[in-house]
Order: C-alpha cells, then structure tokens, then sequence
C-alpha cells in the first residue's frame, strides 16, 4: 500500500475541491492498482429488501456460516461499478458454490428490488450471488460500517470485502482488483494466512 | 419533411426520410469523411459496443475480459466525449478537440487552452504534459494503452482489439464529437425555450413565466457587472457568461400538431434547451420532439411525465401521478382491499395514473376498477361511489376544481380513501369537510413541515423578486428549474455542450441542490427522474391544510 493511496480519503468533497485530492492520488494508480488491509467491522442489522423482494434483517444474510465476498455498487454506475461486478461475476462462477456473493446498492431509491433483479440477469448471478437494497439510511448505515461512505454514489471507490467465516476479521481489497486476485485472496484466508 | 445540413454551421439539422422516420441522425459541424451511415454506425460503436460486423467490441480490462456494452467507450467516457469525474477517478475528455493537441503542463497553460475543470484536472492528474495524437499514435493508445508521448495509460482504460476500418471509422467519430457549438450558443448569449401546453390555466402559466423570467433577468443583470468590472478594472478577469435570452413558446390546439409547431418555432428561433415549462395534460409531443432533436428538456412542471426511462434529452423532478400510482399499490399490498376503486374525471393525466395504477395494482394482484366520472352532478356521483363498502379502498384521481362538487353526496362510508396530491393541489385541495377528514392524501413532495427550511430559501427569492406566493409547487418548480441550469451552466464554462448538460445532471444533483418541494433530488446515468418517492399524509382538520403524515418515507 502506498501513502499517498491510504491518505487520499476526505469524504464528501465537491467536484471542483477534488482536483487537488486528484491530482496527489493520480500517479498511484498506475503503480498500485489494488491494495488490501485486515480490518474488523462493527455491521448494523438493518432491515433491508433482497432483489427477490424479501425482507431481511442484514446480519443474518451476513452471518450464515458461509465465507462471504461483499460490494456495493448501484445499477446505473458507468465506471466503477461495471468492472466490479465484472470481477464478481467471474467470482461467482469460479466459488459460486462455497461463498456468498453479496452487493449492497448505493442508490438504493432508483435501484429498487425489481431493477437489481435484471441486473442480476445481466450479470449471468447465480443462486450464491445476493443483491440488497432498502432505505437510503440502511444503505448509508452499512457503507459507514465499511467505511466506503463518501456522501455520494457517484463518489465512490472500488472496494471489495472478504471474510472466511463469521467473527472473523475482514480482508478489505482497495482497487480495481481482478476475480483471479480475489481468489488468491479468499483461498489464503481459508487456509489462515494473515 | 428534409433539412439541408448546412456543414459547418451551428444548427442541428432535422433529416429524415420516409424510409427511416424513425432513424434521425443529428448533423452537425463535421468533416466530410463521415457520412450519415458510417456516422451511424461509428456511434453505435462509441455508445453501445457493437461493431460495424454486428459483432461486440473487445477488450481486455483490468479485471479481466471485456466486450460489448460494458466495453463501450461511451460507457465511461460519456456520450458527449467530454469525461466525467468519478470518486476520485478522472474520466478524461475524448472528443477529439481534446486529442489532437498538445496536453498543456502548467495550470497557467491548461487554462488558457481549455478553460474548464475535467480537462485542467486531468492535466494536473496525470502531473505530465503529452504531444498531441495524431492517428497512429490514437491507435496506438486504443489497442495498447499507450499515450501519445509513449507512456502506459491508465490501468483503468480498456485495451482493445480493433482492426484497422473500425479504428479509423472510431477515430473519425472522435474528431467530431461535441465539436461544433450548439445551436442557440454564440460567444454572447444563450437562447432558450419555455414550453406551455393549451390546457394549463392563466394562473399557473403566468406564475411558471414570472419566476422564469426574473431569473433570466437577475442572472444576466449578474453578467453586466462582470462586465463592467472587467472593463474597468485591470487584472479583473474578463466574464465568460453569456445573456440568457427566454423565448415562451405557447402550444395551441390538439397536442397532434404540437410537434409541428415546436418544429416551426426551432427553425425561427434556435434554442439550447428548454427550461422549466408547464403542462397538465400529455406532455408526450414534447418529449418525442426534444429527443429526435438532441434537445433538453430540462425539469419541466407536467403531472404526467411520459416514461422517459431510454431517452436522454428529458429530466424531471418526479414520475408525477405515476408515482403516486406506485405509491398507492405499495400502500395497497400490504393494506389487501377487497377491491379498489379508482375514480376520475375527463382528464389525461388522471387517465394516465389510472392506466398506470392498473398496471402496478395488477403486478401485486389487487383488484381495480376504474370509474370515470362524466359529469360531476349528484346523480353520476351517486354511480360512481355505488356498492362501495368498508373493506373497499377507492383512489380519487380528481382535479382541483372537480374536488368542490362532491360535497353533494357523502364519503363512502368505512371504505379507505385517497387522494392525488398531483392534481387535487396537494395540501391546498378543496376537498368538502366530511371528504377531508376521511381522506389520505397520496403525497410525491417532502411533508410541509419538513420542508419548511428549504421552502424558505425559494420564498425569499420570490419575495426579493416581488412575486407573491400564487402557487408553491410551480414556483418552486420552476425556481429550481432555473437554479440547477445556471450551476450546471457555470461549470460547463465556456464549452457549453447540450449532451454534457444532461450528464452533469446525472452526476451533480445530489450534492449541491436546493430541494424546494422534494425530500432529495439524485440522478444516475441513464436515471430521468430525480424524486423518486412520497408519503401517505392525512388532514389535521376538516378545515385546515394543515398536512400531518401518515407514514414513513415510501420509495415504491
């Protein structure tokens, strides 16, 4: 991880403010693509809507004893989102079967259960691959409890959580990460690699 | 009807053949290279992915395999070329005015080449200058992620698999891009339209005008003085805003000969956008209109907004009644009447919420009925509210002036009644005593109470401007209309773009807006509609507008 990646965070920021933030942050990219630390995360039990349109209390989606790969992404995302969900995608095919694939949505007032559901159609998601939504304050609640919250859809990172069991602690990958990457990841975290 | 595309010359041309009606190309200043078909198709790969062979665009991301829509240029760059910030990613601009020449490596420089912000950031972003592209060297960048000085791009920039036709036919839509001016922009003014259908009522016309026009009025008033300080005042940096000029195009007759009345006032009077304007019955000609000439139709007041989901050209601040329709059945779902009652006059907006409640209410598997009103005597209103009993719902889909005449018979006894906020003038609806106390209103705007604060702000504005308050949501309205197309405006600078205006609309309501009427306002890529939820609310009193709600925040 660099410094200039793990300090560029400022929150909520105004377009035209963010030039500078960019302009310290722009070289990082190029060399350090993706990043991960380990981090422990107190989640909320919101109520949320699945895109089967169930009701749901959070944690126990969370919490079911199967390794969990978590995003957050909203339907209409032009950049960010596409290439995440692409990684995810690949992920669902390559451990569909033993992890729960979850992606809760960012704007959750236009991406309503209906609109995640073709969504998920487009993706090709199988049955291991969740997608949420809810209020727009269950939303906020949980990407403040990951710490992506950045006052705005349209501001957010690329950011993918892993954890290999409940209770323990999260693996958070920063970038652009791709799905071969993730793997790689999520098997040394089964194995107990730190 | 055929236009002659005058190359070179700031008009968006209309052409289109009997074969292809459907089929408009826009035409603009451009190089004679492109034709209408290969502009066509060079589009089609630019926005959606596709090859000329029918075969999806390739290439290989940063996370793996791309192709087709998700590989698109447009995609990330946006349809008008000119970039987009993302979190703290920069999109660069792409239109080939950008391309062909030297990135500028001191702010000083930028600034005087290009003075707006994507391009200034990403200049300093990327902390390099580069030589300008040239073919080869686009080429080059496209297939191998390459600059033109010979560096790696970007991780987050697609290397694609072209072959040579495709990647010229893709280059020669580039240099076009967002290159000429458009229509309605001259170095010194902004021409723009209001739009006002036949059947909106003087009031409310006169109201939408009034705040309109004293906006343009203090906006350019706002402009002189730049001016002024820049003539007189060495050092002040000179104004790029324009004067804004509003021409009031009035609709008359059938909305079938709406469209070609809008086509004759375009030809007379170009204009960039139509901003704000006011329709309660079909606002549909417009919307077709302003979509087949790439133009926006920027936050009009209209209960019914056709579906607008696919086109780009139309924002809005709310479904309207057809919001109100998915609230209702979300209410319905779970409240389970034994039938619903869905009642209205000879209205098209009402009819259009009804055709839209039945098709949601059907979803959900409640059973409707619609019942038109022909005439609000007791009779008919006795008809209209037969057999209703307690376990019944019944939604009245009624205009204000409707509203008056049903104290002539009673409510239905015991059954749950409610009310479009839309077209009964919300919180203001002149519903009779015993009506008001049974009813629920069917609520698309934030609570009175809980918008109090930023009402205020629009308030004061009217009150500077020496407008009485004549009616809150169209003033409201249209005050907010003209606020968010001036921010939009200024950060556009000098390159005023129609296509950008509408993407800055998707990426920037969130933030900065004054919400006037709405609880919040969010657009998204491809999102048209930026409310996107209400309330169930019900009377204090028989005789008071007092609103209380009646439940949470409902997004259907």
């Amino acid at each position: 991880m660099t410094a200039s990646t793990a300090k560029r965070r400022a929150g909520p920021i105004a377009l035209a403010g963010a030039i500078a933030l960019v302009a310290l942050a722009g070289a990082a990219h190029a060399q350090a693509p993706w990043h991960r630390t380990s981090a422990r995360y107190r989640v909320p039990d919101v109520a949320l809507l699945r895109s089967d349109g169930a009701s749901v209390h959070f944690r126990g989606e969370l919490d079911d004893g199967r390794p969990v790969i978590l995003n957050f992404v909203f339907t209409t995302c032009t950049a960010v989102c596409p290439l995440m969900s692409h990684s995810f995608a690949q992920l669902d095919k390559e451990l569909g079967g033993e992890v729960h694939l979850i992606s809760i949505s960012i704007d959750p007032e236009h991406d309503t259960p209906a609109r995640l559901s073709s969504y998920a159609a487009q993706l090709h998601a199988g049955p291991h691959w969740s997608f949420y939504t809810g209020t727009l304050e269950a939303s906020i609640a949980l990407q403040r409890a990951f710490g992506v919250y950045r006052g705005d859809k349209m501001s957010h990172d690329p950011l993918t959580f892993v954890r290999a069991a409940p209770g323990e602690a999260w693996l958070r990958i920063e970038g652009f990460a791709p799905a071969d990457a993730i793997v790689a990841a999520y098997r040394q975290l089964r194995a107990g690699a730190p | 009807m055929t236009a002659r595309p005058r190359v070179g010359v700031a008009v968006v041309a209309l052409l289109a053949t009997a074969a292809a009606a459907a089929a408009v190309v826009r035409v603009s200043s451009r190089p004679p290279s492109l034709t209408d078909r290969r502009r066509a198709l060079a589009e089609r790969l630019y926005r959606h992915g596709l090859l000329p062979s029918g075969q999806p665009l390739r290439a290989r991301g940063p996370t793996g395999e791309l192709a087709g829509a998700d590989a698109a240029c447009a995609r990330c760059h946006r349809p008008s070329g000119m970039g987009v910030v993302e979190g703290d990613r920069i999109i660069p601009p792409i239109a080939g005015r950008f391309l062909f020449q030297r990135r500028a490596d001191t702010v000083a420089e930028v600034e005087s080449r290009h003075p707006r912000g994507p391009d200034l950031a990403h200049a300093l972003g990327r902390q390099r200058a580069r030589v300008p592209y040239d073919r080869d060297r686009l080429v080059r960048a496209i297939r191998d992620g390459v600059d033109a000085s010979g560096r790696s791009l970007d991780a987050l920039m697609p290397r694609y698999a072209l072959d040579d036709g495709d990647a010229r036919l893709l280059i020669d839509y580039l240099a076009q891009l967002s290159a000429a001016p458009s229509a309605g922009v001259t170095p010194q003014t902004i021409d723009f339209a209001t739009v006002v259908t036949p059947d909106v009522g003087a009031v409310e016309r006169q109201a939408m005008l009034d705040v309109v026009s004293a906006f343009f009025d203090v906006h350019n008033a706002g402009r002189e003085l730049e001016r002024l300080r820049a003539r007189r005042y060495a050092g002040a940096t000179a104004s790029s805003a324009r004067a804004w000029r509003l021409h009031v195009w009035q609709l008359t007759g059938p909305p079938a000969t709406w469209d070609a009345q809008l086509v004759e006032a375009v030809r007379r009077q170009p204009v960039f956008a139509l901003v704000s304007g006011i329709s309660t019955q079909t606002w549909d000609p417009v919307q077709r209109f302003c979509e087949r000439r790439a133009l926006p139709c920027w936050f009009p007041i209209v209960d019914l907004p056709p579906f607008a989901e696919g086109d780009f050209y139309s924002v809005y601040f709310s479904e309207g009644v057809r919001l109100e329709a998915a609230i209702l059945a979300r209410v319905l779902a779970t409240q389970r009447p034994r039938r619903l009652l869905l009642v209205r006059g000879d209205d098209a907006a009402a009819a259009g919420a009804v055709q839209a409640a039945l098709e949601r209410l059907g979803r959900d598997g409640i059973v409707a009925e619609e019942r038109v009103v022909p005439s609000f005597d007791r009779p008919a209103l006795g008809g209209a509210f037969a057999g209703v009993g307690a376990t019944d719902a019944v939604m009245l889909w009624l205009r204000a002036r409707e509203l008056p005449r049903l104290g002539d018979v009673p409510p239905p006894s015991g059954a749950s009644l409610y009310l479009s906020a839309t077209l009964a003038g919300g919180e203001r609806a002149p519903l009779p005593p015993a009506w008001k106390a049974q009813a629920r209103l069917i609520y698309p705007f934030e609570l009175p109470e809980l918008r109090r604060a930023a009402m205020a702000r629009v308030r004061a504005w009217l009150q500077t401007r020496g407008l009485p308050l004549v009616d809150e949501r169209v003033q409201a309205d249209a005050y907010l209309a003209c606020v968010l197309l001036a921010e939009k405006l200024d950060e556009m600078r000098d390159l005023v773009q129609r296509d950008e205006l509408l993407e800055r609309a998707e990426v920037g309501l969130a933030m900065r807006a004054p919400t006037a009427m709405y609880r919040r306002l969010s657009l998204g890529p491809g999102q048209r509609f930026a409310s996107k939820g209400g309330y169930v609310a019900r009377f204090a009193a028989p005789t008071s507008p007092a609103l209380l709600g009646a439940s949470d925040w409902i997004v259907p």
